[in-house]
Order: structure tokens, then C-alpha cells, then sequence
């Protein structure tokens, strides 16, 4: 196949991936920085699943990066 | 005069060439971390077994721990001194994770070791990329092994914490309809393990790889303590995370109900 096609595709997955888990990442933290602020006495508990929904949301990142990897050097 | 300058001319080429491309092709680098071929073969006589880059490290990893260990428990006090204190906090860290996912304070003192073992086992071998020994986690049959290992142990240990009717009650949990997609849980559960150990550690490798070709003088050093040390404890501490939730999740959902949730939820149905 065309490596050219691979390289874009590779490089298209993994921008579109990280982009959107990006968005995602910031939305989550700003929203839990927010109610910190608003309840500071349970700061500790938001904090602990706000680092459990970014590791959820930083695996599909990671996916993508596997797949774009995969394109790359099994292809 | 004309020698000198000539040699300091010869020297800038060479030295602008080194900073350029290291001195070696780019993908060479690249394509010496994928060669996941045996090393060399371990004859037993009746088995042969070709040793990989990979089981290297973790063999390392594995004589490593012991001593590590011995290290951080030596001369232990009743009165702690500072470093005895770090540890102890460490561990103190460990077991509230762990009272936190749901286990009570008896199941924390059997399970915590176990969760401590998986975390320095990742740690160690993470950490060895430091001296240019390559992460385990590069090559992807570790990964997958131990996530598959550890989706095992989660399960074993559940129904040890929890009893069998107590394991078999979490399948159903919340509603009975729920079974297949509980059953599910543990077929995915292994396979996000697997990936998000190997994509971070494999993403990592390869940048360092390239930025060490491309511009071999200062970046990779200090963009490899981020992504080699800070991202190697960061995985090892959230596949430590998940196999502590997996378990207390197990154990919170198998807990029998006391007579009053079980009036409440009696309740609740008729009205």
C-alpha cells in the first residue's frame, strides 16, 4: 500500500485523538477545580476522581496512539 | 596554519553532523527498540527458551526488589527516624487507597502486600529504562501477560476476600440483568490494562528514540525524565489504582445487605 496514505492516516488518528482528549481532559478539571472552589472541605475526594477520570480519558487517547503505531510499523 | 584549520573545519562538520542526526540514521534507532527477537537462547536440555530484551530487564527486575526492599526496611525502630518515617507514610498511602476502594481493615491487611507487589514490579522495570536497559513495556507480550495475570489474581483474590456466593452476588449486582454486561467487565477490564500500560511506555520509547537520533545533546535527557521517570511511576500507580478498585469493587458489591437496606429496597419496589 501506499506509505504516504499510511503516514496521513496515522497522523490524522492520533491528532484527531489527542485533540478531543484534550478537550475532554480540560472540560473534566475545570469543572472539578470549580467545585473545589465552591466546597474546599471535599477537595480530597474530587481530586482522587478527577485523576481516575483523566487516566479513563487518556486511555482512549492511548488507543488511538496503539492504532497510529500499529499503521505505522506493521503496515 | 592551513593544518589547523582544516582540522577545526573536519571538526565542526563532524560535530554539526552529530548534533543533526546523531551520527546514524533516524529510523535505526527506532527500528533497533522494535527488534523483539531472542537475544540469545536459554538451553535447558529438554526446552529451549529464546530470551528477549524484555525478559532481561524484568529477570533484573525481579533481582532487584529483594535487595530494594531489604534497603528500605533496614534497622527498623520503634521510634521512627526520617527515613523510616517516608516509608511508612508511603505505606500508610497504600493501605488508605485501599480502605477507600471498599475493603474493610482486615481484607487491607492481606490484600495491600499483593497491590504493593504490582506496584514495584512496574516500577522497577519502568525505571530501568533510566540506564538505557528499555522498558519491559516496549515489547507488548508483557503488558498483555500481566493484565492478563492480574485480571486473574483480581478475581482469585476477590472470591478469597469475599467468598464464592459473595463473588457470584457482585455478578448480579446492581440488577440481575446486569450479568452479561458484568461478564463483559472482565474481558475489557484486561485489555485497557494491557494497552494503557503498553501505549504509554511504547509512545514514550519511541519519542526518546527519535529526539536522541534527531538532537542527541541535551533534550532526550531532559525530556526523558518526564516521560521515562515521571510517566513510568505514573502507570505503575494507576495499574496499582485499578487492580485495588477492581478488587474493592468485588468485595463492596458482594457484601451482604443488612436487614435494614433490604427492608428500604423492599419498600422502595412496592411503592
Amino acid at each position: 500500500m501506499d506509505k504516504g496514505m499510511i503516514a496521513l492516516g496515522a497522523g490524522l488518528a492520533i491528532a484527531v485523538a489527542a485533540g478531543l482528549a484534550a478537550l475532554a481532559i480540560g472540560t473534566a478539571s475545570g469543572k472539578a477545580f470549580e467545585s473545589m472552589a465552591k466546597q474546599p472541605e471535599v477537595s480530597g475526594k474530587i481530586q482522587g476522581l478527577l485523576l481516575v477520570a483523566i487516566v479513563f480519558i487518556e486511555a482512549c487517547a492511548i488507543y488511538a496512539l496503539v492504532v497510529s503505531l500499529l499503521l505505522l510499523f506493521v503496515f | 596554519m592551513n593544518g589547523l584549520q582544516d582540522f577545526f573545519s573536519a571538526f565542526a562538520r563532524e560535530f554539526i553532523d552529530k548534533i543533526k542526526i546523531g551520527g546514524r540514521d533516524i529510523s535505526a534507532n527506532i527500528e533497533e527498540l522494535l527488534d523483539f527477537s531472542a537475544v540469545f537462547t536459554w538451553d535447558l536440555g529438554f526446552v529451549q527458551i529464546p530470551v528477549t530484551k524484555a525478559m532481561l530487564n524484568l529477570f533484573l527486575t525481579v533481582l532487584i526488589i529483594p535487595f530494594f526492599c531489604c534497603f528500605l526496611s533496614r534497622r527498623r525502630e520503634v521510634k521512627a527516624g526520617k527515613f523510616q518515617s517516608v516509608i511508612e507514610t508511603l505505606l500508610g498511602l497504600l493501605n488508605k487507597l485501599c480502605e477507600n476502594s471498599g475493603l474493610d481493615e482486615e481484607q487491607t491487611r492481606k490484600f495491600a502486600p499483593f497491590a504493593g507487589a504490582v506496584f514495584m514490579y512496574i516500577l522497577v522495570s519502568n525505571l530501568l529504562s533510566v540506564f538505557s536497559l528499555e522498558a519491559a513495556a516496549v515489547n507488548p507480550a508483557f503488558p498483555i501477560a500481566l493484565a492478563l495475570f492480574d485480571i486473574i489474581c483480581v478475581i482469585v483474590w476477590g472470591i478469597y476476600l469475599s467468598g464464592f456466593t459473595g463473588f457470584l452476588r457482585s455478578l448480579i449486582a446492581p440488577k440481575a440483568f446486569m450479568l452479561p454486561f458484568n461478564l463483559l467487565d472482565y474481558v475489557i477490564k484486561p485489555i485497557s490494562l494491557a494497552f494503557r500500560l503498553f501505549g504509554n511506555i511504547f509512545g514514550a520509547s519511541i519519542l526518546i528514540a527519535f529526539l536522541r537520533a534527531v538532537i542527541p545533546l541535551f533534550l532526550p535527557q531532559v525530556l526523558g525524565l518526564w516521560f521515562e521517570v515521571g510517566d513510568g511511576i505514573i502507570q505503575a500507580l494507576v495499574f496499582t489504582y485499578l487492580t485495588i478498585n477492581y478488587v474493592g469493587e468485588i468485595v463492596e458489591r458482594g457484601r451482604k445487605k443488612s436487614p435494614a437496606e433490604k427492608g428500604k429496597e423492599a419498600a422502595e419496589a412496592a411503592a
